[in-house]
């Protein structure tokens, strides 16, 4: 008969950002598990809290399924001696097996013919089978830091208890010295002390009479529900914040909630700094009115329920004030002189040895947003440059130096500081989000001028950053220059500004060399710069060959890499592509290995007089490549060419191709004839490479390139 | 605000804390003669959790942190405040049970509160120690700092040991229901400012602006040969007590802006060394004495080892 399995870690408080991926984990390992050990099952699903890693298998088969097990055993010539009887090796090999010799059979294989044994395993009871297994997935479990309490396994915090039940029978589990039972615990406060478990049904509201709710969805809903119900009753909502609710919901095991209040003149602070007081450490929600404005309330959600909430509040008001009241205190001070006061502060903050001050770092920003600016928004670019000399003052703000919660709210605290010191909307805007994106998942700026700030901020930080040999490999980004990478590529393809971004960090050397910055190796940001642009192509669903072959040619700016890689994994689904790569590779072919001085240089202009050429085809060829040339050349100057229609005039090239090589012999002995061929295809070759590096794609999708 | 039965002095809060871990078997000692900047410091803590013994105690320790000082002015933040430290080696099982009743036995009816256990991995990049743990919030102020300590001196640590540093003042504050430390009632008759306010200006004076850097820079030279002579000699204790020396003057050089970013980097991993080479001289001391306090312990295998 199926039977429910219920298996619960009970540890200490396993860290809040933990929990979530455990639970992941444990159900993978279960399903694998079960597979593996041939356990019929039903649904599979976690449950958990700070205290308890929970899994529950419905409906599991009691007994594992039979199966015929198939041995392969000593080969026939050395299985049977010359009279046709069993040798010792192929007795040996039935013992093992546990049949007898006779039912051996026979299996054919490449290296010759081979005895075989089929045995029928009976299955055995899953109670037998899981504990062993249970034990295995508990010290499988993953954690990104762990630790060790007594003896040598290690889990995030110590196991304290397992209950592991197959219906009501109770399995015998042994996981870092505890042995498993029906025994768990309830809420340290709520009921201190053991309680049995009587069947996996009754799991959920044992615990629930012990003060725990143990399914993570049921205290998040429980948990807005409660956010709602205060809120309502101040008049006003929880400002939304999902995130919080997930960790809150993993930090408790009965949330309720309390609200407390602050003084209104805290109020005065940019909403940014009193959501940051309230929200970092403290982990309170704020509440605001209808039309959006903050009340001088918070929502706490406790561990817990009953009596007390008087004395909580009365406790988590204090730490709130004295939060706001260190906030305030930066913020009153932060504004005497204003934000321009704190400027020359900047040149005491080192930004790298080599890279000079922060101050240092904003004069170059100041010049490389002008010039973006001119290429890109020329309305912008007096705010974006105002903004741009503003945009690091925050780092002087006590408010950002303090190290507090407020850290991270640098640019955020800038922009208010801004808006405080009198400077126009459109500059505090900017700096407000010139730190955007922060993430995959973050939006770039809104504004023109905060999209400019952003870039060079970007551009500056890494071109200076390789420039002075910063690190960027490994998983770490030590210096956050891989997202500051992943952020310019964004910003431009999502405004649709095009910019080459090789042009624009070659700029930055010209700074760099007039500010006496030593040179780096100046090959670094071409490479990391690919690097970025191929992890976007990534994203937007572009296959890795075709990124490779777009990125050899022109790689600097973004939006025309993503156009010619889009076009060409277009024509790649053509059937004329196979055509087209064909007569390519020919002509690569034999320009590869013709004599160096034979091919003309790039960029040599195609001989003009078609009444040279000895053969028809040469002739069709050269007037083929002149006018694709020509017809490429007009796309290209265009703001963003049509790559598909370019790509079919490379594919109209193909029937001159195939003539060509049918008619005319390339290396002939006549050095004029010679060279003006070698010229000729060289010339279809640099018409190709004016798209991308044909020879790095393979011949068809999904075949190999050689 | 004043919970029920709560202490109404500092001085009673110390002495319930020393009466329930008396009852719980923990040697009571002294603080240590020296400038630490934690209990963890005490040898009574970083040595007695290396090695194979069994180790419980518990003490107050001044903790002197010179950078931390507002001349009195933050009501929080002071440069010497007192920590209640308690070692458990090994670690019970059922020790966040203790610890909680620690807290009812200070007076705070837990149903009527909330305490949590807040991740925190706690480092202390001068003595080469590390651990996973929690803060223990109560009504959101973190009143405890709580470790399993995993590494002392860069030694991997077995048994492992739980540090429970309670931060007294906080606690005292909060049974008292003031807002300032200064306020705080320190016994029947005394404030903490009649006391301790005078002593903590000066001593703001001295560690911002009146110590003097070039006779700091020396004494650490010096500490630190000295150290390294003593250990050569198999001084293990005295050798340690010029490690915590040196500890200080570091932190009293960083106190006064003495200490550039990268020299500090360097310290910082001088004093890490000496901590290594004490917890290794320590570890070396005490087994060739034969782990003297294993014969007291119960276990079978704790006696065998003790056997030898």
């Amino acid at each position: 008969m199926a039977e429910t399995l219920l298996l619960e870690i009970g540890c200490e408080e396993i860290p809040a950002g933990f929990i979530a991926p455990a639970l992941l984990e444990l159900e993978a390992l279960a399903r694998d598990g079960l597979a593996n050990a041939r356990l019929a099952h039903g649904a599979v699903r976690t449950l958990g809290t700070p205290r308890r890693l929970t899994l529950i298998v419905e409906s599991l088969a009691d007994r594992q399924e039979d199966r015929v097990k198939e041995m392969t055993g000593p080969a026939v010539r050395v299985a049977f001696d010359a009279q046709g009887q069993p040798t010792q090796a192929a007795k040996g090999f039935a013992k093992s097996a546990g049949i007898p010799v006779e039912s051996l059979e026979r299996v054919t294989t490449p290296k010759g013919e081979y005895l075989l044994a089929r045995v029928n395993e009976t299955g055995a009871p899953a109670a037998e089978v899981l504990p062993a297994r249970l034990a295995s997935w508990i010290a499988s479990l993953h954690f990104p830091k762990t630790m060790h309490w007594s003896g040598p396994g290690r889990f995030a915090r110590p196991v304290r208890w397992i209950v592991a039940l197959l219906g009501e029978r109770a399995l015998p589990v042994e996981a870092f010295g505890v042995v498993s039972g029906r025994r768990t615990r309830g809420h340290r406060v709520l009921a201190p002390g053991w309680l049995d478990v009587p069947s996996p049904a009754a799991y959920a509201t044992s615990l629930e009479g012990a003060g725990v709710i143990v399914d993570p969805e049921a205290r998040r809903t429980r948990i807005r529900e409660e956010l709602a119900k205060s809120a309502a009753r101040l008049q006003g909502r929880a400002v939304e914040d999902e995130e919080l609710v997930d960790e809150v919901a993993n930090l408790v095991e009965w949330p309720e909630a309390v609200v407390g209040s602050f003084e209104a003149r805290y109020l005065e602070l940019p909403r940014p700094v009193i959501v940051a007081s309230m929200r970092a450490h403290q982990r309170y929600f704020a509440v605001e009115r209808p039309d959006g404005a903050l009340l001088p309330n918070f929502v706490m959600i406790r561990s817990g329920r009953g009596p007390g909430a008087e004395e909580i509040r009365r406790g988590t008001e204090i730490v709130l004030r004295a939060r706001l009241e260190d906030a305030r205190f930066y913020w009153v001070n932060d504004l005497k002189g204003g934000l321009e006061g704190k400027l020359p502060v900047l040149k005491g903050i080192v930004v790298h040895e080599r890279l000079g001050t922060v101050h240092d770092r904003t004069e170059r920003l100041v010049v490389l947003v002008e010039d973006l600016a001119r290429k890109l928004a020329p309305k912008s670019l007096a705010a974006a440059a105002r903004a741009a000399r503003l945009c690091k003052a925050d780092l002087a703000s006590e408010m950002v130096r303090s190290g507090k919660e407020f850290a991270s709210l640098q640019g955020i605290i800038g922009g208010e500081y801004a808006a405080a010191s009198g400077e126009p909307a459109d500059v505090a805007e900017a700096i407000r989000e010139h730190y955007r994106p922060e993430g995959p998942s973050d939006p770039i700026p809104k504004t023109p001028e905060g999209k400019l700030v952003a870039l060079a901020d970007k551009i500056e930080a890494t071109a200076g950053g390789l420039r002075a040999g910063l690190e960027v490999s490994g998983s770490q980004d030590p210096f956050g220059l891989r997202r500051a990478g992943n952020g310019i590529v964004r910003i431009l393809v999502e405004s649709g500004w095009r910019l080459d971004v090789l042009d624009a960090a070659h700029f930055m050397d010209g700074i760099y060399d007039k500010a006496g910055i030593p040179p780096g190796d100046p090959d670094r940001f071409a490479e990391f710069w690919k690097q970025r642009v191929a992890s976007a192509l990534e994203v937007y669903g572009i296959s890795s060959e075709t990124t490779g072959a777009v990125l050899a040619v022109r790689p600097g700016d973004p939006i025309d890499v993503l156009a010619r890689a889009r076009a060409i994994e277009e024509i790649r689904k053509s059937p004329d592509f196979e055509g087209l790569m064909i007569g390519y590779r020919r002509t690569a072919n034999i320009l590869r290995s013709a004599p160096p001085g034979d091919v003309p240089a790039p960029g040599q202009p195609l001989a003009e007089r078609a009444e040279a050429f000895g053969e028809r085809a040469e002739a069709d060829l050269h007037l083929e490549t002149k006018m694709a040339r020509q017809a490429v050349e007009t796309y290209l100057k265009g703001a963003l060419p049509d790559y598909v229609a370019v790509l079919r005039h490379l594919l109209g090239l193909r029937p001159s191709i195939d003539r060509f090589f049918d008619a005319v012999m390339v290396m002939v002995d006549d050095p004029v004839a010679r060279k003006r061929r070698l010229g000729l295809l060289e010339a279809v070759r640099q018409t190709f490479l004016r798209i991308a590096d044909f020879s790095l794609l393979p011949s068809a999708p999904g075949q190999k390139s050689n | 605000m004043t919970a029920t039965g709560a202490p109404r002095t500092f001085q009673e809060t110390l002495l319930r804390l020393e009466q329930f871990w008396s009852d719980q078997g923990c040697a009571l000692l002294q603080p240590y003669s020296s400038e630490v900047g934690a209990g963890t410091f005490n040898p009574a803590t970083f040595f007695r959790v290396l090695g194979p013994e069994p180790w419980k105690a518990a003490y107050v320790e001044p903790s002197r942190r010179p950078k931390d000082g507002r001349y009195g002015e933050n009501p929080n933040r002071l440069q010497l405040f007192y920590q209640y430290q308690v070692v458990l080696k090994p670690a019970p099982e059922d020790v966040l049970d203790v610890y909680l009743d620690s807290l009812r036995h200070l007076g705070i009816d837990l149903a009527r509160h909330d305490v949590r256990f807040v991740e925190d991995d706690w480092e202390s990049p001068t003595l080469g120690a590390w651990g996973l743990g929690w803060e223990v919030w109560l009504d959101n102020q973190e009143i405890t700092q709580f470790t399993y300590f995993q590494q002392a001196g860069g030694y991997d640590l077995e048994p492992i040991t739980a540090e429970i540093t309670y931060g007294i003042e906080r606690i005292a504050c909060y049974l008292q229901g003031v807002d300032r430390i200064m306020d705080l009632q320190w016994s029947r008759d005394h404030t903490w400012a009649d006391l301790f306010l005078q002593a903590e200006i000066e001593w703001c004076g001295f560690n911002f602006e009146h110590s003097d850097p070039a006779l700091l820079f020396d004494l650490f030279e010096k500490f630190e040969r000295e150290a390294y002579r003593l250990f050569k000699a198999g001084m293990v204790l005295p050798g340690y007590d010029y490690v915590v020396k040196c500890s200080h003057v570091f932190n009293l050089l960083d106190a006064r802006g003495a200490i550039g970013v990268t020299e500090r980097v360097a310290s910082i991993a001088r004093v890490r060394k000496m901590a290594r080479a004490a917890a290794g001289a320590y570890l070396k001391q005490r087994e060739e004495l034969g782990w003297p306090l294993l014969k007291g312990a119960t276990t079978p295998e704790a006696a065998s080892l003790a056997r030898g």
